[in-house]
């Protein structure tokens, strides 16, 4: 301040212009940097996995950040969690009735895009994404003669279309349906592959402007 | 080789000489695609198929028309394991229970034919396309197959063994969505079809057709 009470009036005043203007484009940069990224959290029902049918849907919890890369065209980044288990009981020759319980965790990562257009003056619109994913799965199956323990990373993708509601709020609301598949896996007690992931679900996200 | 054999081959090299070869046409006219689809299983057999499989594949466009493109395209199928198809069971295909079964058919194609695709544009961002590609599948198929049978002399081990690379026509349609990222890269995406003509086996044995519905994404670069 003393600098500036040192200025001569003319170059206060242009100083002053100056520091405005910077201020100015400073909240422009920002205003436009909020609208690059988002951050959306949410969930999806999703149907079964064939080789553990003790879950016939389960809910697996989706986040994802996405950036814009014009008005309609955005990258986006997911990661989801999906747990599945079975648990009864079987026959095994000189055992008799025994338990078993077998769980499978499919964790997932992804790097793809999303089609969305702005929503207008309806606060509607239609989105279309395809993410190509990396499945890590972990395999637990605990029997009266098996004890094993395995994790696998198998190649995979999800897509899925849907509408989002909101219009001019930073905050909107996705909902649409889902579709996941990952390629089969081996683990070492099998000599066959098992199926992988093949599941449609009910998606719904919450997102918002960075 | 069977006479539309013949000429169907002629048209996908044609088009694919057509569109790769060299023009006067500006770079903007080019389009260079990699990317994959997710394509339905493979029955050779009524009742034994094998499950879908990924599929990679590179295709380069070149433009004739501002909204009319001849497209080129080469493509991979890889498919191992024969199992029965759903609802039918393993006794009723494969006749001994202590048989063994190796198979594995592989698809190489060449598909060369016409899109039709207008340009992208703000603010959608997005058109579609529709297109058709006369085919050539390269097949190569190995089957391993033993069996024991069991008869009043006793056990005796039978194989039968099948190897062989066979040239067939297809064509492949599909129809999709081209949505733009900048003025050089876009990303294609949409459902096609692809069906080959029957495989003709040894001693009569041939093998059915390709008939496949796909998932198909895209990354596309205009230079």
């Amino acid at each position: 301040m003393t600098r500036m009470t040192a200025l001569p009036p003319c170059l206060r005043k242009r100083a002053g212009v100056a520091c405005l203007m910077l201020i100015l484009q400073w909240a422009h940069t920002l205003e436009a940097s909020a609208k690059e990224w988002t951050f959306s959290a949410g969930a999806a029902i999703v149907g079964g996995y064939g080789p553990l049918s003790g879950d016939p849907v389960t809910i697996t919890p989706v986040v994802a950040v996405q950036h814009a890369v014009n008005q309609t065209f955005w990258w986006r980044f997911e990661g989801g969690y999906e747990h599945l288990s079975a648990e009864g009981s079987v026959y095994e020759y000189g055992l008799g009735r025994a338990t078993r319980s077998t769980r499978a965790r499919f964790f997932s990562f992804g790097a793809g895009f999303r089609w969305q257009p702005g929503a207008g003056a309806s606060g509607v619109a239609p989105f279309v994404e395809l993410v190509p994913t990396a499945h890590v799965v972990h395999w637990r199956d605990n029997g009266p003669r098996r004890d094993e323990e395995s994790m696998r990373w198998v190649p995979g993708f999800e897509t899925g279309v849907g509408l989002r509601f909101g219009s001019e709020g930073p905050v909107h609301l996705d909902y649409g349906i889902r579709y996941q598949r990952s390629a089969q896996f081996r683990v070492e007690s099998r000599e066959d592959r098992l199926p992988g992931l093949s599941q449609f679900g009910l998606a719904v996200a919450l997102s918002r402007a960075l | 080789m069977h006479k539309w054999s013949v000429t169907t081959s002629m048209a996908v090299l044609a088009l694919a000489l057509l569109s790769l070869g060299a023009g006067t046409t500006s770079a903007e006219t080019w389009i260079f695609s990699a990317g994959g689809a997710l394509a339905g299983g493979y029955s050779p057999f009524p009742r034994l198929a094998f499950h879908a499989t990924g599929m990679p594949q590179v295709a380069v466009q070149r433009a004739v028309h501002p909204d009319v493109w001849v497209r080129t395209e080469v493509g991979y199928e890889d498919f191992i394991g024969l199992t029965p198809k759903p609802g039918i069971f393993l006794t009723d295909v494969i006749y001994p229970p202590t048989s063994t079964r190796e198979s594995r058919a592989r698809f190489l194609f060449l598909a060369a034919g016409a899109r039709w695709q207008p340009a992208p544009r703000p603010p959608r961002n997005a058109a579609f396309y529709v297109e058709a590609m006369p085919t050539l599948f390269g097949v190569m198929w190995r089957d391993r197959y033993s069996y024991t049978i069991y008869d009043t002399s006793g056990a005796s081990l039978r194989s039968a063994d099948d190897d062989l690379t066979r040239l067939v026509p297809g064509f492949i349609g599909g129809v999709g969505l081209r949505f733009r990222a900048t003025d050089r890269w876009h990303v294609d995406y949409g459902v096609r079809y692809q069906r080959s003509a029957r495989i003709k086996g040894m001693e009569g044995r041939d093998l059915l057709g390709l008939s496949q519905l796909a998932l198909a994404a895209a990354l596309t670069w205009m230079p």
